[in-house]
């Protein structure tokens, strides 16, 4: 019974992403739980929430993202965040799901947010250079675009999965001079551009981000040019992690979800994302604000609190 | 005049040994003595001598009465200044304007509980011909080297008949602004025994402290707040007192007493904040074995919360830190690092340990004991190697004396040079510190509040040759011995307190939180 709903939740997230492939995959996540909180058929309150970290959990092994596992324990402080003192269970559940709501409602906003923040620290004529593909850097540049400023992107191909060429192609579709650069032209292209924006799968503890592989080197690089690398990220990307180094990032986010479970010998696969420490990162763009590395700290307090 | 003294008197602890009437008499002879000096200079010296009583006015909370003390003097001399300029004023406007400027102060002073701001607004009121600057004082152990601030600490403890320890020794110059004193000269051989006005167990805590047989910043803590514990179970309130202000206000030569052995840490100091406030707050319509019972109750939550709880807590942080076949290195004893240590051990976690250690104190020889005696594979060396062992290290472990408001961790010495090093090597440096140990104090350096050990230690004795051993009589020799020293925040990668894991730039948000807290 209980795999059945696990199964059903499972492909309502597949669901989502299908039909919205502009979605941040923690949104998908979180609406996917609010469905799964509106269905529940639990008696108590402690049984909703057992639930709701299993269903997140179930999750994170179909997605492996840092994302989802943020968003989602995100979504439960929320939810469960406020006085649950009525006597009848459904009163407590419709709280929750008002609460939930407002929660999705607050981070499909987000991504808005940051692209307002951001957009006004590309200068006319400026030179950008991007890695691999982030909805966010997307529509901060079509926010920037959209302000009639002219500027030309680079991106990366980002291999193994050529997500860089994809970027370009949505680019190109918003009418934005592009062009596809290796991965290892990264050192070669950094003296012509002006600033670095990537996106983020998860902004950890430290003030560091944990994004796709290669995002350490262009962050190094671009420290030895001096030049601005920024990060854009939305806030349900914070997770309380804190990685010393590359090796101290877990498992279970640095290779895909299916390889994890088949593969034995993990020394032999590729990571799919890497760490970039805070000191290589000038500053941080979010929807609670323009931040430096060391004030993520203080907001993740905040919000875990 | 009469009815200040009175209420200055109240206010102040009775002495032992000398009676209330003997301790009036002694202070109306000392105003008048002050009153005919200031008689007999013209105004201007009266103007200096206004600013050398107003500036280096006392930094110890504890007593109003010292400020109190420093407020008429200010007075008179203002007044005197007053008349000289203005003669036109009538000597009975100037009485009343004195009157009220007297009553105004003390009504203030009484509204305060603790010391810090009183100079603040006696300064104001004490020159109004001049435009005030807020003078933030200087706490007394950095400014050895100026003799008003010297003289003042000689009156304090006169008067709260605390021997003062003289300095021993040359000091180097950088460091003259620090005391130094002798393991040999220890402050009890100046007091009589049994002793009268402090309390036996303090003087005996005192002892330990100032021979180092107590050391260690958490170990001076929980001693510190058992001998309290030990100093309220045989207190008994005098007639006409209320324990509340009346305790307070013993603790302060007791206090005095602790910082002649050995100056406080920055957890003493927090500790002795929190029992002071544990203290003020008790009702006064409480029976004195009930607040008796209540104050320790206190002191033993603390020490549970704040230290034992703590520790525990930051173990298990720790803990998800250490990996499988990871090599650690530590830095003398800290007693965290050692518990953290053990736990991992204990939880199965297979490591190995280099225990780092420098000359005079050898503290890393204790946690050598005690790491091998939990099975844990250790290997010793000293610190002139630390670039020879840390390509083999994966990770530092240091423990924390206190943690400063801007980020800067200050520990025993040596501690910066090791995170310098392991910052060139790219081994990640974590410190694990209790969050009582954070103070509000900013220091960017390691020169300008420190401590100064006795420098006879530095003395080695090999083969029967003790080469320095006349190191007093070579005029351009120093010996340094310095305790603390204080890392920047950015050779620390992550601090692990009680709180969680946090970056070292976090420290001001932890302080913030637990002000509201409280």
């Amino acid at each position: 019974m209980e795999k059945d709903t696990t199964q059903k939740l499972v492909e309502y997230f597949r669901a989502q992403i299908r039909e919205d492939p502009d979605v941040a995959s923690a949104v998908a996540a979180i609406r996917s739980l609010l469905e799964f909180l509106k269905r529940d058929q639990s008696e108590t309150i402690l049984g909703l929430r057992e639930n709701q970290t299993k269903a997140i959990q179930r999750l994170e092994e179909t997605d492996s993202s840092v994302a989802v596992s943020s968003g989602g324990e995100l979504f439960l402080r929320f939810i469960s965040l406020t006085s649950l003192e009525h006597p009848d269970l459904s009163q407590c559940k419709n709280v929750m799901i008002e609460r939930g709501e407002l929660f999705l409602k607050k981070i499909s906003l987000s991504r808005g947010k940051v692209g307002k923040l951001c957009h006004t620290f590309i200068k006319d004529g400026a030179k950008i250079l991007t890695h691999s593909s982030s909805r966010v850097v997307l529509k901060v540049l079509e926010n920037a675009a959209a302000d009639n400023k002219r500027f030309t992107v680079y991106v990366t191909e980002s291999q193994p999965d050529s997500a860089g060429k994809l970027m370009a192609q949505k680019l190109h579709n918003l009418n934005i001079p592009v062009t596809v650069v290796l991965d290892a032209a990264v050192g070669y292209i950094m003296e012509k551009v002006d600033l670095v924006i990537v996106g983020a799968e998860g902004v950890v503890e430290s003030g560091g981000v944990i994004n796709k592989i290669g995002t350490y080197q262009m962050a190094v690089c671009s420290k030895a040019h001096n030049k601005p690398f920024y990060v854009v990220a939305e806030s349900f990307k914070f997770v309380r992690l804190y990685p010393l180094n590359q090796q101290d990032v877990p498992d279970r986010f640095k290779y895909k979800a299916d390889i994890l479970k088949t593969v034995k010998d993990l020394n032999q696969e590729h990571p799919m994302i890497d760490y970039t420490p805070p000191s290589l990162i000038t500053l941080l763009f979010t929807d609670l604000g323009v931040l430096t590395p060391s004030a993520v700290s203080d907001e993740l307090i905040k919000l875990y609190l | 005049m009469g009815d200040r003294l009175t209420a200055s008197t109240m206010l102040q602890n009775e002495g032992k040994e000398l009676t209330k009437e003997e301790k009036q008499r002694l202070r109306k002879e000392k105003k008048q003595h002050k009153k005919n000096k200031k008689d007999d200079k013209g105004p201007p010296e009266k103007e200096k001598e206004k600013e050398k009583a107003s500036v280096p006015a006392p930094s110890k909370p504890a007593t109003q009465s010292p400020a109190h003390k420093a407020a008429p003097a200010p007075v008179h001399a203002s007044e005197s200044a007053a008349a000289a300029e203005k003669p036109a004023k009538s000597k009975a406007e100037l009485r009343a304007e004195r009157r009220a400027r007297q009553d105004s102060e003390r009504t203030s002073k009484q509204g305060k509980k603790e010391g810090g701001q009183q100079s603040a607004s006696s300064k104001p009121k004490a020159t109004p011909n001049e435009l005030q600057p807020v003078v933030k004082r200087l706490p007394e152990h950095v400014q050895v080297d100026d003799p008003a601030a010297l003289k003042k600490l000689a009156k304090k403890l006169e008067r709260q008949q605390v021997p003062l320890r003289s300095d021993y020794g040359y000091k180097v110059s950088l460091f003259s602004h620090l005391h130094q004193y002798s393991r040999k000269s220890p402050p009890t051989l100046q007091i009589s025994i049994p002793a009268t006005v402090i309390h036996p167990s303090i003087v005996r805590l005192g002892l330990q402290y100032s021979q180092g047989i107590i050391a260690g910043s958490n170990a001076r803590s929980v001693a510190l707040l058992h001998t309290f514990k030990q100093v309220i179970q045989d207190y008994s309130t005098p007639p006409n007192e209320e324990l509340s202000r009346d305790l307070v206000n013993k603790l302060s030569p007791y206090i005095s007493f602790l910082s002649q052995c050995r100056p406080l840490s920055a957890s003493m100091g927090n500790a002795i904040k929190y029992i002071k406030k544990e203290i003020s707050n008790i009702p006064s319509q409480c029976k004195e074995e009930e607040a008796k019972g209540k104050l320790q109750a206190c002191i033993d939550s603390y020490i549970n919360e704040k230290i034992i709880l703590a520790s525990e807590a930051i173990s298990k942080y720790a803990i998800e830190k250490i990996s499988d076949g990871d090599v650690i290195l530590v830095y003398g004893c800290s007693s965290l690092v050692n518990h953290i240590l053990c736990k991992a051990f204990e939880k199965q976690r297979k490591f190995r340990v280099i225990v780092v250690d420098s000359r005079p104190r050898l503290e890393g020889r204790e946690a050598l004991r005690r790491l091998v005696k939990k099975g844990i594979r250790c290997t010793y060396v000293l610190i002139s190697a630390l670039s020879y062992i840390l390509p083999e290290v994966s990770k530092v472990f240091l423990g924390a004396h206190a943690l400063l408001a801007n980020g800067y961790v200050m520990s025993r010495v040596g501690t910066s040079q090791i995170a310098l090093v392991a910052k060139a090597y790219n081994v990640p440096v974590l410190v694990c510190c209790e969050t009582y140990k954070f103070c509000e104090r900013v220091q960017t350096d390691s020169f300008v509040s420190n401590e100064l050990d006795d420098p006879d230690d530095l003395i080695v004795t090999r083969n029967g040759k003790s080469h320095l051993e006349n190191w007093q009589t070579v005029k351009s020799l120093g010996l340094l011995n310095l305790v603390y020293d204080v890392t920047p925040p950015d050779f620390v990668d992550l601090v692990i307190t009680d709180l969680g894991m946090i970056p070292c730039t976090s420290v001001p948000v932890v302080l913030r939180v637990k002000n509201v807290d409280q």
